[in-house]
């Protein structure tokens, strides 16, 4: 299971959530905003959820780090 | 000494075709179209120096983007002074055939050969140390000790102090210690110079004392930016996307925040009890106290916000989350957000958090971005971004005491003034807008104070100094929150940018001087 960013890029406003929420039975909707949903599952389902929504693409969630200075062995 | 022309592609600021709601955006692209029709040297305005010359060689339509050429030292000035643009790097493509096969003579070599030179033999004798508070000689629990036998080959032992201050080294016999690193913690703070002892010979029962913290030590923030009045930065309100902000401490005031990790409490912006690296990045810029009993940032007069972007317990964040935190600083006001945070070299594009970088350039909001820790090392996302201000870490010789850890940072190139430098640690590259002091910066800590080196203490040091800035021109943010407020914002800094002597891929422009 990894979670992807699913991003609404569309010019017209984006399809009410509730539209959308039947698309999504693959997949777990973990959070949400005006144009974002973050979704966890399988990557075949979650592209396959993309290629059926217009307007949206999908990024894996990337983790940042605090860069560090403290220095280690090996 | 100038450097050789280089390529590069000018776009508008979002998307294909630049924007015909934006006058400005519109009359500079079709500027650089008429050039393209006469492709020789043109004299571009720079906003704070002498004009820059660029060749126009293409133009794919009047709106549309342009091919250009220039050299890459004039880039920062360049960024700076036209921000109606965006400048991207011409990318070639090659046949994707398979590649030859090889030897592997390096890999082949290494398998087979002697240990490097301090490599620590299994099984042999370790030595037990003792770490004490400098003035009172009390132990020191929970104090990394880093000792590298070889320290270009990272060979060596290190462990962590126990209640006692004691830490047991496995050195396999070898008692010539090339560098000893003692870091104490972090959260709480615990007031106490990181340590470096170098050439050392070690050996069992030797105690290591740290030196306490003079809070009104000039360190390279303060030999640069000592604030006199808690006024300076109000107006300003400044962002901080990063581990939370200890929300109780003497010397900070959060005016709020949001908690933007997905899952968690949206109210708990404050530390998330890791290494209180929140804290610190948001002391130097907005620490009210008065030394010695307290500590003072650039802009002590900004109101001061607090995303957290890093879960409970944890250092890595999600690029969906830093995304969320950027809108709600945007959402809330913010004129400048820091992001003291980056992702591994070679990384690669992150469009999801590029476009939020983006829109908040769009909306009148400057993003500051830390370079990286990687030495010398291309600049990493997000900083390395099209519309983040990327910062390197300059450090300054007597600004830290003698046998502290950033003495270890102290590399060329040096700056017009030899004292300068830029740490050995720092990421570079053509991205570079901004230089900061980011070597042994004294600052915040949950329950406390603390010293840590990093482009991310170098890029809160420029965020307070512009925001310092540009709570000098009120009618600049008073503009209507959009990419001509930015633009005018960038315009101010680069006016009030001063080169230090390093080259733009070290410095960007320079340093800013409020």
């Amino acid at each position: 299971m990894a979670r992807f960013v699913l991003r609404y890029s569309g010019n017209a406003a984006p399809p009410e959530h509730a539209e959308i929420a039947a698309a999504t039975a693959d997949v777990k909707v973990v959070d949400r905003s005006a144009r974002t949903m973050l979704i966890e599952g399988d990557e075949d389902a979650a592209r396959n959820l993309a290629s059926r929504l217009s307007g949206w693409t999908l990024h894996p969630e990337v983790q940042y780090q605090i860069p560090d200075t403290r220095k280690h062995i090996g | 000494m100038a450097s050789k022309t280089t390529r590069y592609i000018v776009a508008p600021v979002q998307g294909f075709y630049a924007s015909a709601g934006n006058a400005n955006e519109m009359k500079w692209f079709a500027n650089l179209h008429e050039f393209s029709l006469k492709p020789a040297m043109h004299a571009l305005a720079s906003a704070s120096g002498p004009d820059i010359p660029v060749k126009v060689i293409d133009s794919i339509g009047e709106n549309k983007p342009k091919l250009i050429e220039c050299s890459s030292d004039d880039l920062p000035a360049l960024r700076a002074s036209h921000p109606y643009m965006r400048i991207l790097p011409v990318v070639y493509y090659h046949p994707a055939t398979r590649p030859r096969q090889h030897i592997a003579e390096a890999a082949a070599m290494a398998a087979g050969a002697a240990a490097p030179a301090g490599a620590v033999p299994a099984a042999a004798p370790a030595i037990t140390i003792q770490v004490v508070h400098g003035k009172t000689t009390t132990p020191v629990a929970g104090v990394q000790v880093v000792a590298f036998t070889n320290f270009a080959a990272k060979a060596g032992a290190q462990g962590v102090t126990d209640a006692q201050g004691r830490v047991t080294l496995q050195l396999g016999g070898a008692t010539r210690i090339q560098r000893l690193y003692t870091y104490a913690p972090t959260n709480p703070g615990t007031g106490l110079w990181p340590g470096l002892q170098q050439n050392i010979n070690l050996k069992n029962g030797d105690v290591i004392h740290l030196l306490p913290i003079d809070l009104s030590y000039e360190d390279c923030v303060r030999h640069f930016y000592k604030a006199h009045f808690l006024t300076q930065g109000k107006g300003v309100t400044v962002g901080v996307v990063d581990s939370g902000v200890a929300l109780n401490h003497p010397d900070l005031h959060v005016s709020g925040g949001r908690n933007c990790v997905t899952g968690e409490n949206a109210q708990d912006f404050g530390d998330n009890a890791t290494e209180g690296h929140g804290t610190h990045v948001a002391g130097i810029i907005a620490a009210r106290g008065t030394p010695p009993r307290g500590i003072r940032g650039v802009a002590p007069g900004v109101t001061l916000r607090s995303y957290r972007v890093f879960p409970q317990g944890q250092n890595g964040a999600s690029n969906y989350d830093i995304a969320k935190a950027v809108d709600a600083g945007i959402t809330d006001g913010c004129s400048i957000l820091n992001l003291s945070l980056g992702g591994p070299q070679g990384g690669g594009a992150d469009p999801h958090l590029a476009d939020a970088i983006t829109a908040a350039h769009n909306a009148g909001v400057l993003v500051f971005a830390a370079n990286g820790n990687d030495g010398r090392q291309p600049v990493t996302f997000p900083a390395s971004a099209t519309f983040s201000q990327a910062i390197s870490a300059l450090g300054r010789e007597r600004t830290f005491p003698p046998d502290t850890e950033p003495a270890g940072d102290a590399e060329a190139p040096f700056g017009t003034d030899k004292e300068n430098f830029i740490a050995e640690f720092s990421d570079i590259g053509p991205q570079t807008d901004f230089t900061g002091p980011g070597v042994g910066v004294i600052s915040t800590l949950p329950g406390g104070y603390g010293v840590m080196s990093g482009t991310s203490m170098a890029t809160p040091a420029e965020v307070g100094a512009a925001a310092r800035l540009l709570a000098t021109q009120p009618h600049i943010l008073a503009m209507a929150p959009d990419g001509n407020r930015t633009a005018a914002m960038l315009a101010a800094l680069a006016a009030k940018t001063k080169t230090l002597g390093f080259a733009p891929d070290y410095e960007g422009k320079g340093m800013i001087e409020p």
